[in-house]
């Protein structure tokens, strides 16, 4: 049964964005602590 | 060039407990996260009750001091990471792809973990109060040096933090990608329902603050397990170090829990007024700037901390500035009522009384901005009325008004509108008796998370509990509207519900089907 539809520019948006917020995110908590140990 | 996803959805709906563990369903996990808030709303209530019962008359009574320090911490930490968040990412769960006209969340395995992070968070931090030490005592802000003294608890705690910052940091990613990628065409960014934008906004500061947090918490770990000394002047440390980084996290926590808020309320208030909303562009551009403002605002916190005077009038015109989109909001909703056709069911009933009481936390809070003045507030009670005018009456009272606003929606038949009233008043009332004689015990100098005070408080006091006792009990109200709509005991609700509503979950089916917009719908 077929009830949803994504299409191609949707999949590679989605990957794009999730890649950049997660490496935004692992950034943001690792200069977090090492600022302090710098 | 389209392509189709079959694998996993079929328009049946699943049945039993697996539909609820191994969901996929952005209904499904929106109903999980509201009752998850729901329930957690009720434990951190409970605790207040303890708090306020202990506070009733001057003198030890109920509960010896340790617990009571224990029941402010984690009343504060449940309300806040179990209650109000997650409540409203049951709302963006339900809203949001209906609003933009998207078939699910973009990531919809993600959201099912999301969600199924917080249970157990949520254990670790009640299982927290019976291990040997206590849970956590410090109050929601974890300062060391107590959080570095006290026990396991706050071992508990801090792993609690962390997994309730993954729930949120992947609820975010998720919301943002979702909304920048799953808009039906012709959705374009300035058309989106003010909800969806004042989400997005939301799951940005979400993404830049929970990870700060994230990194003080995991440094008062290696402080009281590894030999650091991050914030333990013993080693060369520094405590208020740890009281900046918290507040560079905690004062945008604040606007991660009143922003969504004010979007359900964009929401409400132009249905039930029959007006277009007064300024979206202008509510946009508000929320953003509030947004903006919360990160260069932290250390009105601790102001009594010791900063050079630059920093505090740094900190004070900083703090100030908020007032200025915050009043462009409330002005627009304002607006958006001046000579509308009004009616007041419950859902404007609510967000009425959370324009109003917001309001007079926002007052309250700039009075506080100005830093000499805040010497004398800071740590009294007048404090505790301040942020419960705008945490309860600002985002819980918004909360209130969604659920009474897409109830309907959501299970297909109407609420029962003379329980919702009755709800609506007994919160109002008891909410008012409980915090407002608050402003005036603060300001005669009561220090809040003591379980003792002088005698001239006794009788505000006493005024207090009893209001507490009338707006607790009064949600289970709540719970009865909300079991008596999902078994259908009221009338069949239109797709429209109301009069006319804007917006796209209005064109489908009350309740929605499992799945919907498996075709994007187009936009004009």
């Amino acid at each position: 049964m077929t009830v949803m539809t994504v299409n191609q520019a949707q999949r590679t948006g989605v990957r794009r964005t999730v890649t950049v917020l997660v490496l935004f995110v692992v950034v943001v908590f690792a200069w977090s602590i090492a600022k302090y140990l710098l | 060039m389209t392509s189709t996803v079959a694998d996993h959805h079929h328009d049946e709906v699943p049945k039993g407990i697996t539909r609820w563990l191994f969901t996929t369903n952005h209904k499904d996990i929106g109903t999980l996260y509201l009752w998850f808030a729901f329930i957690m709303f009720l434990v951190g209530g409970a605790m207040s009750l303890i708090i306020r019962t202990e506070l009733f008359q001057p003198g030890l009574q109920i509960v010896n001091p340790h617990f009571f320090n224990q029941m402010t911490t984690v009343h504060a930490l449940v309300m806040v990471f179990g209650a109000v968040m997650p409540g409203f990412v049951g709302f963006a769960n339900w809203q949001i792809p209906m609003m933009i006209g998207a078939p699910d969340m973009a990531l919809p395995r993600m959201n099912n973990w999301s969600f199924w992070l917080l249970p157990f968070a949520a254990a670790l931090l009640i299982i927290s109060l019976f291990v040997p030490g206590g849970g956590p005592a410090a109050g929601w802000t974890l300062y060391p040096p107590l959080t570095i003294q006290g026990g396991m608890g706050v071992d508990f705690t801090i792993f609690t933090v962390h997994l309730l910052g993954m729930s949120s940091i992947l609820g975010s990613i998720n919301i943002i990608a979702t909304i920048l990628n799953m808009r039906a065409p012709g959705m374009t960014l300035m058309k989106m329902p003010l909800f969806v934008w004042t989400w997005l906004i939301t799951a940005f500061l979400l993404l830049a603050a929970i990870p700060v947090f994230a990194g003080a918490v995991t440094m008062l770990l290696t402080d009281r397990h590894f030999g650091t000394a991050f914030f333990d002047p013993a080693g060369g440390g520094d405590p208020v170090l740890f009281q900046h980084i918290f507040w560079f996290f905690g004062h945008p926590e604040v606007y991660i829990l009143i922003l969504p808020a004010f979007g359900v309320i964009s929401q409400v208030i132009p249905t039930f007024a029959r007006k277009p909303l007064f300024g979206y562009t202008s509510m946009v551009f508000a929320s953003a700037g509030i947004a903006f403002l919360s990160f260069i605002v932290w250390a009105h916190h601790m102001y009594t901390v010791g900063m050079p005077l630059s920093g505090e009038l740094f900190f004070m015109y900083a703090t100030m500035l908020i007032a200025i989109p915050t009043g462009v909001k409330i002005f627009n909703w304002l607006a958006t009522m001046w000579q509308g056709s009004m009616t007041f069911e419950t859902p404007m009933l609510y967000a009425i009384a959370c324009v109003a009481l917001f309001t007079v936390g926002g007052l309250t809070g700039l009075t506080m901005s100005i830093t000499p003045a805040d010497f004398q507030y800071h740590d009294t009670y007048y404090i505790v009325a301040h942020f419960h005018y705008t945490i309860f009456a600002g985002s819980v009272l918004g909360m209130f008004a969604g659920t009474y606003y897409w109830l309907p929606k959501w299970t297909g038949y109407m609420y029962d509108e003379r329980l919702g009233k009755w709800h609506f008043w007994l919160t109002i009332i008891g909410f008012n008796l409980t915090f407002f004689p608050q402003h005036f015990l603060g300001l005669a100098g009561m220090p809040r998370r003591i379980p003792d005070y002088a005698l001239q408080f006794t009788e505000f006091n006493m005024v207090s509990t009893v209001g507490s006792f009338i707006m607790g009990f009064a949600q289970l109200i709540l719970l009865l509207v909300v079991v008596k709509a999902i078994r259908g005991s009221g009338a069949r609700a239109t797709s429209e519900v109301w009069d006319n509503p804007e917006g796209l979950e209005w064109t489908l089916p009350s309740p929605p089907p499992y799945h919907t917009f498996a075709t994007a719908p187009e936009v004009k």
